[in-house]
């Protein structure tokens, strides 16, 4: 039974009785899902509904849909100890992808795409189907994945500083690409959603189930952002935990022992670049659903290290910490908006200086706690089956306990 | 197009320039990757403050050119050393003090830029402007006296050494390029800027020769000869320091075994800092004459591209190595002009050699291809210079001009 329950979220932390984990967990995804209740207009019909307006709803959505995308990060620059300094090309790809999906119209002459001196044009939308949302999430995810491992080729090999400049170059390549081929991504002007031609999802409303638009102050939008979080959350700790996750932790403390140990250091490289890209493309799709707009300008490496930070800030390779990271960082990113009134005095940070921000951050943080300030830690991710933790926690102190080496006495011959 | 086009005098002369300020900004990068395998992504900012130093001094103060550089140089002496001394030398050694200190300047001077910005928002001037850019002048200057006491080694015994991992000290390099582009954007604003023609020499401007035949006649302009003649003697200059100084042979120690170049009585930290200098002086310079070649592109974010790419030749050269950098920056130049034309000019001969075995769909399609192409290529010259830099790192990460097995990054 026991060994059952390590297969559910949490499970793990259910058999070995953390139940203040637990609990945390629970009252977390309880508050995410009563927020826009909490902070709703009692008065409105539908209090919850109306809640999804609020500020504060909007912020979590941003930080929700941030999230997934740090998470995609962590699995490369956390799991595998890479740093991954292109990822934007996923965020940029899916949401380029998910825009060129939803503007694909049939017309007279074939098919078009509603983009650039196209915009005006008139026909029926080849996505326009109802819930067409999941299957341009899995078209955007599976392509990003696919740039994933086509990436990955050339850069299998590569470790540390070659890999982050390599990256980089890519992605300022496909940055490029991206910014003057008008002809699908808009160029500079980017593009844009009319109501036509957003995706829905299924609602329950007035005693029956109807299609909604999605925008990013529907409720529908909140709760799918929601559950994929909830999914990616679920999927990283999986693998985390799976023999991948295992291969992947030998792969970061050391890739020659990691390989000397009979471990398929390519294969599982390719696994983590494609899981990384499959969520940057969901998160990217994600993305310009909230956004409404997608300029192929505004998605620079920048937007790669923005979401760096947050997973630099909150922990590489803690996926407790990745959330609390873009949570801090993203909110943080809203609360800089606002104008603090002190004695008379009118005190904001312009945001200009936003970026300011995240540069001492990255500054600070590693400098002070380099691990983030919510490591990877005791707390999480047990690399060992429960009944191993058990034998072990059964197990007297000393067993298991490792002590500092003592010096021997043939040290230096 | 014809390769006699693609390689006509007026590419030729780009590329040979942009070579020589690339090569200027790569050993920056080159030197300091050399003794600390760091990729300094704060060394493109620093060539951005050069220029935007050199510019205020012209603009300001009016004086000559040549003053202004010398000014940019000596002030990115100083931000290079300041850069080191606030970012890095803390993840290399641990001295509580003197780090608080270095950290809590950092800061101060962030806040003070924001209010800087706020007061000019608010169009606020008089006493309160004067307090903040005082401020803003004297900290720097209190951290740089603190930063040469720490190279002197007067600021007491640090507490040892941190083994910090270089993914932590590249996550900073990226940190302090973030910080210093948005702190100079709150001082100096986003806008595009240029040097004020008045203040460039008359000779810039005049053709020195004209070679080649018309069509492809070019003029080699006064600035031109100017940045080939000073990137040949900085480089001589800089070799010459390196090979034959009692500084240059600390740097070549440091570069090659840090422990034991410290047990020889070398002090490491130093050497560091000097380094940094030397750089940050060269990009000071590359920066000015950047600014100059290309006119009207002064901004906060002008140093990310040019120094990705320098970074791109110091790799392509051979990590660590002076004549390298010079071979790979006009690599790189030559890489970034002729790019576009030379894939226009292959897929053209794809094309006709498709026509030749008879598939004349793959023929009509390629040449369709080229014609949509064409008008745009020139917005891909930076990618050329990313793609050669890949190439170079999976296929030869010694450089072109290194050993295999030798020094890489």
């Amino acid at each position: 039974m026991r060994h059952l329950l390590r297969f559910f979220p949490l499970g793990d932390a259910i058999a070995a009785g953390r139940w203040g984990v637990v609990l945390s967990s629970v009252a977390v995804v309880a508050l995410l899902l009563a927020l826009p209740w909490l902070t709703g207009d009692p008065a409105a019909p539908s209090r919850w509904l109306s809640g999804c307006e609020s500020r504060v709803v909007n912020v979590t959505l941003f930080v929700v849909v941030y999230a997934v995308l740090a998470l995609g990060l962590n699995i490369v620059v956390g799991y595998t100890g890479l740093l991954d300094l292109g990822y934007v090309t996923f965020l940029a790809t899916g949401a380029i992808v998910t825009f060129d999906l939803l503007l694909l119209v049939r017309t007279p002459e074939g098919l078009a795409l509603r983009v650039g001196e196209n915009a005006g044009l008139t026909g029926q939308p080849v996505f326009g189907f109802d819930g067409s949302i999941f299957v341009i999430m899995l078209i955007a995810g599976t392509i990003c994945a696919l740039i994933g491992l086509l990436r990955g080729i050339p850069t299998l090999k590569l470790t540390g500083d070659y890999y982050a400049i390599v990256t980089l170059g890519i992605a300022e390549i496909v940055f490029l690409v991206y910014l003057n081929e008008s002809a699908f991504t808009g160029g500079a002007f980017g593009m844009k959603l009319d109501f036509a031609a957003r995706p829905t999802l299924p609602w329950f409303e007035d005693g029956q189930w109807r299609w909604v638009k999605l925008y990013h102050d529907t409720g529908a939008f909140y709760l799918l952002a929601l559950a994929v979080l909830g999914l990616t959350v679920v999927l990283s700790d999986r693998l985390d935990r799976s023999r991948i996750g295992r291969a992947w932790a030998a792969i970061r403390l050391d890739e020659t022992a990691a390989r000397a140990c009979g471990i398929d250091v390519s294969r599982y490289k390719m696994i983590a670049f494609a899981v990384s890209g499959f969520l940057g493309g969901v998160g990217g799709a994600l993305y310009a659903i909230w956004a409404g707009t997608v300029a192929a300008k505004s998605l620079d490496i920048w937007q790669s290290i923005l979401i760096l930070c947050a997973v630099v800030l909150g922990g590489m390779g803690s996926i407790r910490g990745v959330l609390l990271g873009s949570a801090m960082l993203f909110s943080l990113r809203e609360l800089l908006r606002e104008t603090i009134s002190v004695g008379g005095l009118e005190l904001r940070v312009p945001p200009e200086a936003s970026f300011l921000v995240y540069g001492l951050l990255l500054i600070f943080v590693m400098r002070f706690r380099p691990k983030g300030l919510f490591p990877r830690g005791s707390g999480e991710s047990v690399p060992v089956s429960v009944r191993e933790e058990k034998e072990l926690l059964a197990a007297p102190a000393h067993l298991y306990t490792l002590a500092p080496a003592e010096p021997t006495e043939t040290g230096h011959g | 197009m014809t390769l006699a086009e693609i390689f006509s005098w007026p590419h030729v002369i780009d590329a040979l320039t942009l070579g020589a300020l690339y090569a200027l900004i790569a050993v920056g990068y080159t030197m300091v990757y050399g003794i600390i395998q760091l990729i300094n992504f704060a060394h493109g900012e620093v060539f951005m403050v050069g220029t935007y130093v050199a510019l205020l001094a012209v603009l300001h103060t009016g004086m000559p050119l040549v003053a202004a550089i010398a000014l940019a140089m000596l002030a990115c002496m100083a931000l290079g050393l300041l850069i080191d001394f606030t970012a890095y030398l803390p993840l290399r050694r641990r001295s509580p003090g003197v780090d608080a200190v270095s950290i809590a300047g950092l800061t101060a001077f962030a806040l003070l830029a924001v209010a800087y910005f706020e007061l000019g928002r608010r169009e606020v001037t008089g006493l309160p402007v004067l307090l903040v850019t005082a401020a803003l002048a004297l900290i720097p200057l209190g951290l740089l006296v603190l930063a040469l006491l720490s190279m002197a080694g007067r600021l007491g015994r640090p507490k040892g050494q941190v083994a910090s991992d270089r993914l932590s000290a590249l996550i900073t390099a990226i940190g302090m390029s973030l910080s210093l582009q948005t702190i100079a954007q709150l001082l100096w604003t986003a806008d595009y800027r240029a040097f004020p023609a008045s203040a460039l020499p008359a000779f810039f401007g005049r053709t020195i020769w004209t070679v080649g035949e018309p069509p492809h006649q070019a003029a080699i302009l006064g600035k031109e000869i100017v940045i080939w003649v000073a990137a040949a003697v900085l480089m001589v200059g800089l070799g010459a320091l390196v090979s034959f100084t009692r500084t240059g042979r600390a740097m070549r120690a440091c570069a090659q075994d840090k422990e034991t170049a410290a047990l020889m009585g070398v002090n490491v930290n130093s050497v560091i800092g000097f380094t940094f200098a030397v750089g940050s002086a060269m990009a000071a310079i590359a920066g000015v004459l950047y600014a100059v070649k290309v006119g009207g592109n002064i901004s906060p974010r002008m140093g990310y591209y040019p120094g990705v790419i320098a970074f791109a030749a110091a790799v392509l050269g051979g990590i660590g190595s002076i004549r390298g950098a010079v071979a790979g920056g006009l690599v790189i130049g030559i890489t970034q002009s002729v790019g576009g034309g030379v894939t226009l000019w292959g897929l053209e001969r794809l094309a006709h050699g498709l026509g030749a075995i008879g598939w004349e769909g793959g023929r009509a399609g390629l040449e369709r291809l080229v014609a949509a192409l064409a008008p745009r290529i020139s917005a891909y010259d930076f990618a050329f210079a990313f793609g050669l830099m890949i190439l170079v790192i999976l296929v030869r990460p010694w450089g072109l001009f290194g050993k295999p097995g030798g020094k890489r990054a």
